[in-house]
């Protein structure tokens, strides 16, 4: 606790990765803190963007980090980055509690244990360098286009939204939602 | 008579992929469920498309890692770490599916799937539904449509979503061969008919309803063709 407004810490994302390996390696419960501290207040704002009752999102957002601890033998920073890892588990439990409304502790099963391609070294930097690409490509986004990207993200309907933010009519805004996911492309291609 | 069709294996480039909104819907998890069975079968026989999900999903992530916090009770993290003590429970075995089409070979895509039966839908088509465990109303099915044959319309108000598993067809514009997605809008007329030679075997879904979409989606159903 500190009077004066601290800059806020550096995010190690190379830190994550290690936590996740930590957890998979020996059980690391401060580990396993951290990483909650982190990723469940930011996947409970997630989840109730994409449209679940603030109830419904803490269950998710905890059972997602629960999958994080019991999988953590699965993560392959060669594959994925811990946070693009920890989305894909969200994304998957999300789904089934959208379908099912199964008991919250039942794990699904996942594809994403299995992988489809062996990773290696390369792998690893290209992974590193993917993640890093698309932060860039987000960051030069419009303010607008930034906009439409994250609300593709919470909701399967981005265009009806954006229409009544913008106030113009739903083929206007579903070209410009097509736009933005083409201009993050293409952004995405060029850095490569 | 039903000499068995062997579906696509990952050869050619494909010509015709899921647009943009498709595919980051799906990495977002908010495709429908039928919708989504036919992207993961286009997933399967398409590596450029799996990297273009992979970019996805890392914006899922960077996204994801941006957001405001919103704090959870106060002893989440406990009641979690007190859970992750736990044994995990085993899994359930998965049971395997009853029944499936045998005069074709189904991709790996498909094989966990239960089938229903082949419908006849009209000269030289039949159906037959995809089942998704838990999810009733999803709208995938397979189509068999003989050499020469026109695809029945089928109204629909949203999109429609057909990947070419075998042989192939043209809506008037283009040629869809195996792996190729077709993306088609509700408000576009288009009557795909089959080539000649082989019968065309596609899965298709018609864009359909997530269950839950928050009171935006529920008010808005009236545009989306729910």
């Amino acid at each position: 606790m500190s009077d004066a407004a601290p800059a806020p810490p550096p995010v190690d994302r190379d830190g994550f990765n290690r936590m996740i390996l930590a957890i998979a390696a020996h059980g690391d419960r401060e580990a396993f803190a951290a990483l909650f501290k982190h990723f469940a207040p930011r996947l409970k704002t997630f989840l109730m963007r994409s449209g679940l009752s603030a109830t419904a999102a803490e269950e998710i957002a905890q059972e997602t980090m629960l999958s994080v601890w019991r999988k953590a033998a699965y993560f392959d920073p060669a594959k994925a980055g811990a946070a693009t890892w920890i989305f894909t588990i969200a994304r998957n439990l999300k789904i089934d509690a959208l379908r099912r409304e199964r008991p919250v502790a039942q794990l699904p099963s996942d594809a994403d244990e299995t992988p489809d391609e062996a990773p290696d070294g390369e792998a690893l930097v290209l992974t590193q360098e993917r993640e890093a690409k698309v932060r860039a490509a987000l960051a030069a986004l419009s303010a607008e286009q930034a906009h439409i990207v994250r609300l593709s993200f919470f909701q399967d309907k981005p265009h009806v939204q954006i229409a009544a933010e913008l106030g113009i009519p739903l083929g206007t805004a579903k070209s410009r939602v097509r736009l933005a996911l083409t201009r993050l492309r293409t952004l995405l291609e060029d850095l490569g | 008579m039903q000499q068995q069709a062997r579906t696509a294996g990952e050869t050619a480039p494909r010509r015709h992929h899921p647009s943009e909104e498709t595919l980051l819907a799906y990495a977002a998890g908010s495709l429908a469920a039928g919708p989504a069975v036919v992207t993961e079968s286009h997933l399967a026989l398409c590596a450029p498309c799996r990297a273009r999900l992979a970019a996805f999903r890392a914006a899922g992530g960077a996204i994801l890692d941006a957001l405001p916090p919103t704090p959870l009770a106060g002893e989440a993290l406990e009641h979690c770490a007190a859970l992750a003590a736990l044994p995990a429970p085993a899994r359930p075995a998965r049971r395997l599916p009853r029944r499936q089409p045998r005069d074709i070979v189904l991709p790996a895509s498909l094989k966990a799937y239960e089938f229903g039966r082949w419908m006849w839908l009209g000269p030289g088509v039949r159906s037959c539904r995809i089942i998704v465990p838990a999810q009733p109303r999803a709208t995938a099915r397979l189509l068999r449509i003989a050499p020469g044959c026109k695809i029945p319309e089928h109204g629909h108000s949203g999109a429609e979503f057909t990947l070419v598993l075998h042989g192939s067809f043209c809506d008037g514009h283009d040629r869809f061969l195996p792996g190729d997605f077709s993306e088609a809008d509700g408000e576009v007329d288009h009557q795909p008919i089959s080539d000649p030679g082989v019968d065309c075997i596609c899965v298709t879904a018609l864009e359909g309803r997530m269950r839950f979409h928050g009171l935006l989606g529920r008010l808005t159903a009236p545009f989306g063709g729910l």
